[in-house]
């Protein structure tokens, strides 16, 4: 019998109180000119705000014309200027993709090497706010973690570079009088998949359409009209079904399991393999797994040991309030 | 460089006149966006630039700015009505793909 019981890891101040956490995989590109809205707009699945600075930052995705996600972002609306933070391994191949559809836009992209983001989430990321004298316009509201608004929202601070170390070093201590703390890598990691959010690179890419990672209820809009790949986004949405489905799935294995893993059914027969994986309560593992949609209620193994617990991510939840596509902490 | 079908004409005319633009030429350029990446966009302009091509075709005024022009270069615009609908369709040699809706291509 497998005890998936959890022990207390350094990921629970992001469900119980706040983390702060230097997302120094993003780079940003300034985004400027009298048509920079309405022209990203049409550059990105989701729907901007065609006004002035926004309090909250948009999650969205850029895709190719085969509906492919080219990258993920936030778009920061400031009030000079937008700011599309996206990772910073694909930031030069987003650039070139963006200055294409220029033409005779008053648009003027250029990398922000200028600016950091740094972020605090949980709970109490806005009470953070008020304890940490920072300035309101560096500051967007952000959801980081989970795939609905069961996870409260965060807050991203857009700062400049050299102000990084010190707003990072006064948001943590900040954090610690809360009952949170400054996160590293691996415990920011287990508490994204903890709750459910999948990563650009990892979990998605140009190897999904983003209903296979369940990123049309974050990240699409539906309403909003032509953007570069919508035909093939919303052919998918209404006539057909994403080959495949990212999972979240509990799994025993200790130190053997390794990202790209296969999984298998009971068969041996690969259907699917392992995207994220993060060490949880040893010798439980918490993975992200794409798998085909064909075996995604079947029986799934890794390394020949039955996975447990399993969510597919971006589904609604259950009416009975059973296991859901959301997080569980 | 780009020019109208008769029947094209015949419409922009139409529009024209029912709008009260007498004298105007038809702007026709390219955009960033739509589904398939770039998007024709049409609309009546007064005013040239010293970067527009300006040329006629079936007695109308047309101006295309030079960036727009290398994605242009022999497009047919007819007009088209049918049981989906009516509008301008545009032949475009330089486009690669279409979307469905036939406003945005891929070049």
């Amino acid at each position: 019998m497998i005890d998936y019981t959890r022990r207390a890891t350094a990921s629970d101040v992001i469900f119980d109180s706040v983390g702060v956490y230097s997302l120094s995989e993003l780079g940003a590109i300034r985004i400027l000119g009298d048509d920079s809205r309405p022209w990203l707009n049409g550059q990105v699945t989701a729907q901007l705000s065609a006004g002035e600075a926004q309090a909250s930052a948009t999650y969205t995705l850029m895709v190719n014309l085969q509906g492919r996600v080219i990258t993920d972002g936030w778009v920061y609306d400031r009030s000079d200027d937008l700011i599309f933070a996206c990772p910073r391994t694909v930031i030069d191949a987003v650039v070139e993709s963006l200055d294409r559809y220029i033409i005779m836009e008053d648009v003027e992209l250029e990398p922000a090497r200028d600016l950091s983001v740094i972020t605090a989430q949980g709970p109490k990321a806005l009470e953070l706010l008020t304890h940490s004298d920072v300035a309101d316009e560096v500051c967007f509201r952000t959801r980081r973690f989970g795939m609905d608004d069961r996870i409260p929202e965060g807050v991203d601070l857009v700062v400049n570079s050299v102000q990084h170390d010190e707003v990072l070093d006064r948001l943590a201590r900040a954090a610690e009088a809360l009952g949170g703390s400054k996160l590293d890598e691996a415990s920011w990691e287990l508490a994204r998949i903890r709750s459910g959010r999948p990563k650009f690179g990892l979990d998605f890419g140009d190897f999904t359409l983003p209903q296979e990672a369940g990123l049309e209820h974050i990240a699409v809009s539906f309403q909003k009209g032509c953007y570069v790949g919508q035909e093939a986004v919303v052919m998918l949405q209404h006539r057909g079904k994403p080959p495949k489905r990212l999972l979240r799935m509990n799994l025993e294995v200790g130190t053997e399991v390794s990202p790209e893993a296969p999984v298998t059914t009971a068969d041996g027969e690969v259907v699917g393999k392992i995207t994220s994986l993060a060490m949880d309560a040893a010798p439980a593992a918490l993975a992200m797994a794409l798998v085909k949609r064909a075996h995604i209620d079947t029986p799934l193994y890794v390394h020949g040991v039955r996975a447990g617990t399993r969510t597919i991510i971006g589904a609604p939840p259950k009416t009975d309030g059973s296991s859901t596509g959301g997080y569980s902490a | 460089m780009l020019q109208l079908t008769p029947i094209a004409a015949e419409k922009v005319k139409e529009i024209r006149d029912s709008e009260g633009l007498d004298g105007q030429g038809l702007r026709v350029r390219v955009i960033g966006g739509g589904c398939s990446g770039f998007s024709y966009d049409l609309f009546f302009e007064d005013e040239t630039t010293d970067l527009d091509q300006v040329f006629e075709s079936h007695g109308i005024p047309i101006y295309v700015d030079m960036m727009s022009s290398q994605y242009l270069e022999g497009t047919e615009i007819d007009y088209v009505e049918g049981l989906h609908g009516a509008g301008f369709k545009f032949q475009n040699p330089q486009a690669k793909a279409t979307c469905g809706c036939g406003s945005s291509f891929s070049a």
